[in-house]
């Protein structure tokens, strides 16, 4: 599926849960079967994360301007 | 057609037995004498079969059913739920295909029947359904045949456990499901799963019972997950189906189906789990979903309130629809949360953290102007209401262990735990869970 199809497959179409087109797959096709995905897909460093982003750098101006 | 028949005497289920089912497939050749048939049910059930076949050949092969074909396809499901009793496990299979042309003719005419309402303003539809005035939906005719399918598998009494129906149950509680969602029909969704969940002892599992079925699985898991996650806000539970139906899915050539499941997971995992994706990998196998909740992802890392409420208020319509819309409102509040941790650290107050700051950082993320430059308003970080709100956030945020603290209101100043104030959140490894 092209990059541009995939897109089209957005939330924002309706909520029917579509029947898939065949009725079973192999267990090397699925996403368990790939590690990289279960590896590489979820962050768990929310508590710590510090980002530096437009944003922070704003806020942070921002609370300087109030500690005075 | 002999060889429907011998389906019939010999109890099994093959392609012949299925292809003489469908409505849009050629009649079987050879002769049949309907005469030479003893069982009566089983005489109704190829005349009317073969009329739905006819119907179909005559007036619907240009892609449109007619509400004819409907009628003929529910009664042929019902032929086959009657024939169904004293019948083995080896019926669900044809109960299934005619059960599933039915919701797939169903669902075609409820659609073309809304957009002539649509089209059509106050004019009426001529289907009504009996000692009512209003007008019955095809797939509410179409789920009580579906259901009695249902009820046949799940009470089955035959004690050879190959050879009972509930091997069945879970083909049509995806049907009904599926159904019920689509009539946004919350009530019939939870009777439906109580009654899975009550008889979980007598049934298979899911993965015993539709291992030849993936599809079927996925589906099931998907269902399961929304029902959790969005109708009992119980998102523990959701982000564990939600993740079932997750890894048994396609990692390669992804449809709608997939995406809807991620769109599913992902906020199951950050209210259950404190996960959240790492967009690029997302973005590599669902670019869609990783769009999608991009917004969700960058503010939940940096306590951007503006942005999320900006983008809450333009997918409303979307995340309403998929029920998603009261998680991602529940959401919010990490978002408040990380903002408290990060004005923490970027003050380097210590412990004691006066309230006319945290004032100053949510109205700031709220409004993305200082409140001391904002012409247009008279909320200043140390106006007292809005003292009073900012305590308001804190004090749900202390009462919910997010923060080891408390509030001192006669100095307005909120005093922070000096070991651990922010315990961590994070639940699991998520490297390692694989179900």
């Amino acid at each position: 599926m092209s990059l541009e199809k995939e897109h089209q497959n957005t939330l924002e179409e309706n909520d029917e849960f579509e029947d898939f087109p065949v009725d079973t797959w192999p267990d090397s096709e699925t996403i368990k079967e790939d590690s990289s995905v279960q590896t590489n897909l979820w962050k768990e460093d929310w508590d710590d994360v510090e980002v530096d982003d437009d944003f922070t750098k704003e806020l942070r101006a921002e609370l300087q301007k109030h500690k005075q | 057609m002999d060889a429907v028949l011998r389906c019939f005497q010999n109890g099994y289920f093959d392609f012949y037995l299925a292809e003489f089912l469908r409505f849009d497939s050629a009649p079987l050749g050879g002769n049949l004498q309907l005469k030479s048939i003893a069982d009566d049910k089983l005489v109704q059930l190829v005349k009317c079969t073969l009329d739905l076949k006819a119907e179909y050949a005559s007036h619907c092969t240009s892609g449109n059913f007619s509400p004819r074909l409907f009628e003929l396809c529910n009664e042929q499901l019902k032929v086959l739920n009657r024939l169904s009793d004293g019948e083995a496990a080896w019926i669900t299979g044809p109960l299934w295909i005619s059960a599933r042309q039915l919701l797939k003719i169903s669902r075609y005419l409820d659609k073309q029947q809304s957009s002539f309402k649509g089209a059509h303003g106050k004019q009426r539809a001529k289907q009504r359904s009996k000692g009512d005035l209003e007008d019955e939906k095809f797939l509410e005719k179409c789920v009580r045949a579906i259901h009695t399918s249902f009820k046949l598998c799940l009470n089955d009494r035959n004690p050879n456990a190959q050879e009972n129906k509930k091997w069945g149950v879970y083909f049509f509680t995806n049907l009904e499901l599926a159904i019920y969602q689509q009539l946004h029909n919350a009530d019939m969704i939870r009777n439906l799963v109580k009654v899975i969940e009550s008889r979980t002892t007598e049934l298979p599992t899911p993965e015993q019972a539709l291992w030849a079925h993936k599809a079927q699985l996925v589906t099931y898991h998907h269902y399961m997950a929304r029902y959790y996650g969005c109708y009992e806000m119980d998102y523990e539970r959701g982000f564990v189906f939600a993740q079932k139906a997750w890894l048994a899915s396609r990692k390669t050539h992804p449809g709608p189906q997939e995406n809807a499941i991620c769109g599913l997971l992902i906020p199951f995992a950050v209210l259950a789990r404190r996960w959240y994706p790492d967009l690029a990998a997302l973005d590599l196998i669902r670019p869609a979903v990783a769009e999608f909740y991009r917004p969700v992802v960058e503010c939940l890392r940096n306590g951007d309130l503006l942005k999320y409420e900006t983008w809450l208020t333009a997918n409303e319509p979307t995340l309403l629809q998929r029920n998603l819309y009261v998680a991602m409102v529940a959401m919010r509040e990490l978002v408040v949360l990380k903002l408290v941790k990060r004005t923490v650290e970027l003050t380097g107050a210590g412990p004691i953290v006066p309230l006319h700051l945290m004032a100053a950082a949510l109205v700031y993320s709220d409004t993305h102007r200082g409140p001391r430059n904002d012409n247009t308003s008279d909320v200043t970080s140390d106006d007292p209401t809005f003292l009073d709100r900012t305590e308001c956030s804190l004090a749900n945020l202390i009462a919910k262990g997010y923060i080891k603290g408390y509030l001192s209101h006669s100095n307005r100043a909120l005093v922070l735990s000096k070991t651990n104030a922010f315990p961590k959140l994070v639940l699991g490894d998520c490297e390692s869970v694989k179900y």
